[in-house]
């Protein structure tokens, strides 16, 4: 009985990954690179609700992993000859030895001043990934022209890749729920000098969330830019990625498992639907968005899911 | 005695850099200070104000220094009705609402940018601006130095609007105890929507005066948003003379880099320093500043 | 044994100096009040105390150990905790919650053992019924005993009560009394400060005056209330 009940929680989203895992089978190529594109984004959302949801930190930075994720993934597979997956996977080390060295001394800024940092580190980062080749003399990231990563097989590669991230990542925010961990990430985000005057060890636990959102981060960027066999520092490291991820997070409900995946979802849709024509009235539609659900709807469209369900289960029978 | 001119020059740009930093800063910090609103457009209107003075100057033909307070009242007006409409339904909640919907303002403001004047860089030179003084060995362009006095001079005009004028005692009650200030008959929610559209129209002048030596672009608001954090931090979050030497202070980082490492380094240089004030000096060089 | 100790514990705010060289001890078991004027150090004590500041000079010593110094985190899961004045809670999270969040870090229990015993303390501050409602919606004196069951749960050998029964009616004040000679009994040693003697005569011990950041005082609850430094402090030099 004990054991059923702790697995639960994980049912519904096991059947939900399952029937994505068979799609490829009935859908066409367009409809699975849709998808990749929403597996991508859920997971670059969902990874960045883990920090700033839970744990109520706001970080403006988290691009800077995914710059990461890209290029450690794209030199290691051509400096190294490595294959792709083995790459990705230590890009994912790399980021997680990184993402210990600069979350130690950043996490102890509080509030507006951790945002404002993160944003300074990754806009520095960006620098750096131009400057760097010029710099060093060590050819790594190709300056403002990039790197050309060798054509991919074909794109069921990246579904998978993608799926398997985002099903991570939900995996993650679903165990955190009603977990030890989750609730002292609650109880920071609530109140944190509380928390700490209660035991929790802020530092800690912030750095452990940090540490692995970076790991998820790495690996979707480092998937993302094999899939479009083209990587540079000012795409990989740009500021625009990081705003998509918070809208996307904001908009489905900040705090939540499904609010990152409705989200990705919705956007993805609706820039689909706007194509490339639009881009612009896009960004336009979700400043507002932004503005509008900060103002009026805090909770997100997860938010509005919950209260439909409340009062399907308040009503008469 | 070379070494000591480049020196010299380099710091002197630096300076000069800094006047504009200063009054590209103090709108962000007198925000703060007053509402608690952490105004993430504020790059944003530091553009608009570029752009406005661009499209008088090259479309209009409107004098380069007569821009200016057009520049000033158009953008006072946008920080008004902001604050009154939207920014106004923010206060009472935590501060990330308010950087939220000011973020959505800006990504409305920049998109908006581009979508009516494209992403084209876009220079403007002013004739009677377009040379140089020469000081002993060192060369001050005089497009630079207007740019600085003007901005110096809005900063220390933003001082004395605050001390001396009724408007300015209204303005720093209410930032103090804004509920002992509306029992003495000052509405909070207009000394809000004044105050941002003060802070508005003073960036909006920065960009104006950054479009008399530099290229404009809609994407440029981002880097001047970190600029004004690192300058306000620096300076002091919510001290408003703070900026002047915080504005001095990144200016000269940013010359000295340009100078003795790499020209294209400056950004970094400035995006780092940000991060290490905050890490290590989060309440300015002084110590005068406040966060929460 | 000495529970907890103080020693020349000093504490500047710049040219202000809230603390000068206090000296104090809480033997295992017993409940020292700590009493003085507004604005005597009595909070700044309790928060260097539990590590929330740090002393400019002096030190904490908790068993034998030396605490100040280390984070609050640490200090509160080595024995000591302590309410607010103000009390603070976990908003978003419900009553039950807030208490867990202590058991499980402040204690360092598993989430069952401490899942079961937050439901313990609640029922023991008279809360039980208001488990699953959120803590934003308690009343003042419902927060205050909400502090005290967090507090509890975090194991502490050693709470600081900061003022936890201000605003009391007369009856709910002899229900506070009780309740803290139970949780005395349940061998926790209290340091507690009140501005209401009766409270202090009802529970303490021994008492410690502050006034100026200085110990002026210290003794039973008899002793100190006629000791004439006190009186002058309190009252005035007219009544010495």
């Amino acid at each position: 009985m004990a054991v059923r009940a702790s697995f639960r929680p994980f049912t519904v989203p096991c059947l939900v990954a399952i029937v994505l895992a068979l799609l490829p089978a009935a859908a066409g190529p367009y409809t699975l690179r849709l998808a990749t594109t929403v597996f991508m984004w859920a997971a670059l959302a969902g990874s960045w609700n883990l920090l700033a949801g839970y744990a109520g930190a706001v970080d403006l930075g988290p691009v800077v992993y995914y710059g990461i994720g890209a290029f450690a993934t794209a030199v290691l597979m051509m400096k190294a000859h490595l294959p792709f997956l083995v790459s990705l996977v230590l890009a994912g080390a790399i980021a997680l030895v990184i993402a210990a060295f600069v979350g130690t001394p950043t996490l102890k800024l509080r509030g507006a001043y951790f945002a404002i940092g993160t944003l300074a580190l990754a806009e520095s980062a960006k620098q750096l990934g131009l400057a760097w080749d010029r710099l060093t003399g060590i050819p790594l990231t190709g300056g403002s022209a990039g790197l050309s990563l060798p054509l991919s097989a074909g794109y069921l590669l990246f579904y998978y890749v993608m799926l398997a991230v985002m099903v991570l990542v939900t995996g993650t925010a679903v165990a955190l729920g009603r977990s030890r961990f989750g609730y002292g990430l609650r109880a920071i985000r609530e109140n944190d000098r509380l928390a700490e005057a209660s035991g929790v060890d802020l530092l800690a636990l912030k750095l452990r969330v940090y540490m692995l959102s970076a790991v998820f981060i790495a690996w979707t960027g480092g998937t993302a830019g094999y899939w479009l066999s083209y990587i540079n520092a000012n795409e990989a490291f740009n500021a625009a990625i990081t705003f998509q991820m918070v809208v996307m997070a904001l908009l489905g409900g900040l705090g939540t498992t499904l609010g990152p995946i409705l989200g990705a979802a919705f956007l993805t849709l609706v820039s689909e639907v706007l194509g490339t024509r639009f881009v612009y009235h896009y960004l336009i539609a979700i400043g507002a968005i932004v503005v509008g659900i900060s103002l009026f709807l805090p909770g997100g469209l997860a938010g509005i899911v919950r209260q439909v369900r409340a009062r399907r289960l308040a009503a008469p029978s | 005695m070379e070494q000591l001119i480049v020196l010299g020059q380099t710091v002197l740009n630096g300076v000069l850099q800094g006047g504009v930093y200063a009054a590209a800063a103090v709108g962000l910090s007198l925000i703060f200070g007053v509402s608690g609103i952490l105004n993430a457009a504020h790059g944003e209107l530091v553009m608009l104000g570029a752009f406005a003075t661009y499209w008088l100057f090259k479309a209009y033909h409107v004098d380069a220094l007569l821009t200016l307070p057009v520049a000033f009242a158009l953008l006072f007006l946008l920080g008004y009705v902001l604050q009154h409409l939207l920014l106004n339904r923010t206060l009472g909640s935590p501060l990330l609402i308010s950087l939220l919907v000011t973020f959505g303002i800006s990504l409305i403001l920049v998109n908006t940018a581009l979508r009516l004047w494209s992403a084209d860089y876009r220079m403007m030179t002013v004739p009677y601006l377009d040379r140089s003084l020469m000081v002993g060995p060192f060369i001050l362009p005089l497009s630079r130095l207007a740019a600085a006095g003007a901005g110096v001079g809005m900063v220390a005009g933003l001082c004395w609007i605050l001390q001396r004028t009724e408007v300015g005692r209204m303005i720093r009650a209410t930032a103090q105890d804004w509920e002992m200030a509306s029992l003495m008959g000052v509405n909070p929610r207009n000394i809000y929507a004044l105050t941002f559209g003060l802070g508005s129209g003073i960036s909006g002048v920065a960009g104006s005066l950054v479009a008399f030596y530099a290229p404009v672009e809609p994407n440029m608001g981002l880097t001047y948003t970190l600029f004004a954090f690192s300058v306000v931090v620096l300076g002091g979050m919510g001290y408003i003379p703070g900026v002047l030497w915080g504005g001095v202070a990144l200016g000269i980082a940013q010359a000295l880099t340009e100078t003795y490492i790499e020209a294209g380094l400056s950004l970094l240089a400035a995006f780092f320093l940000l991060y290490l004030a905050l890490r290590f000096m989060p309440a300015g060089i002084i110590g005068r500043g406040r966060m929460e | 044994m000495t529970l907890l100790e103080c020693h020349s514990v000093t504490k500047a705010f710049g040219a202000l100096v809230a603390l000068h060289g206090v000296n104090l001890r809480l033997e295992a078991g017993e409940v020292l009040g700590v009493i003085g004027p507004n604005g005597a150090g009595k909070s700044t004590l309790f928060n260097i105390i539990a590590g929330l500041e740090a002393p400019t000079a002096g030190t904490v010593h908790y068993r034998d150990r030396i605490v100040s110094g280390l984070r609050a985190h640490e200090v509160c899961r080595l024995g000591i905790a302590k309410t607010f004045q103000i009390p603070q809670l976990f908003a978003g999270l419900s009553v039950l919650e807030n208490v867990l969040v202590a058991g499980l870090y402040g204690k360092g229990a598993g989430l069952r053992r401490a899942r079961n015993e937050a439901e313990e303390w609640l029922d023991f501050v008279g809360l039980a019924a208001k488990g699953a409602v959120p803590a934003a919606n308690l009343s003042v004196s419902e927060r205050r005993r909400l502090d005290l069951a967090r507090v509890l749960a975090t194991g502490a050998g050693a709470i600081l009560l900061d003022e936890n029964m201000a605003g009391l009616t007369a009856g709910e004040m002899e229900a506070a009394v009780a309740l803290l000679q139970a949780v005395r009994r349940r061998g926790v040693s209290l340091m507690v400060i009140e501005h209401i003697m009766r409270m202090i005569v009802g529970v303490a011990d021994r008492v410690l005056v502050l006034n100026y950041g200085e110990v002026i005082a210290e003794g039973t609850p008899q002793q100190v209330m006629h000791d004439p430094a006190v009186i002058k402090a309190y009252l005035g030099e007219a009544y010495a």
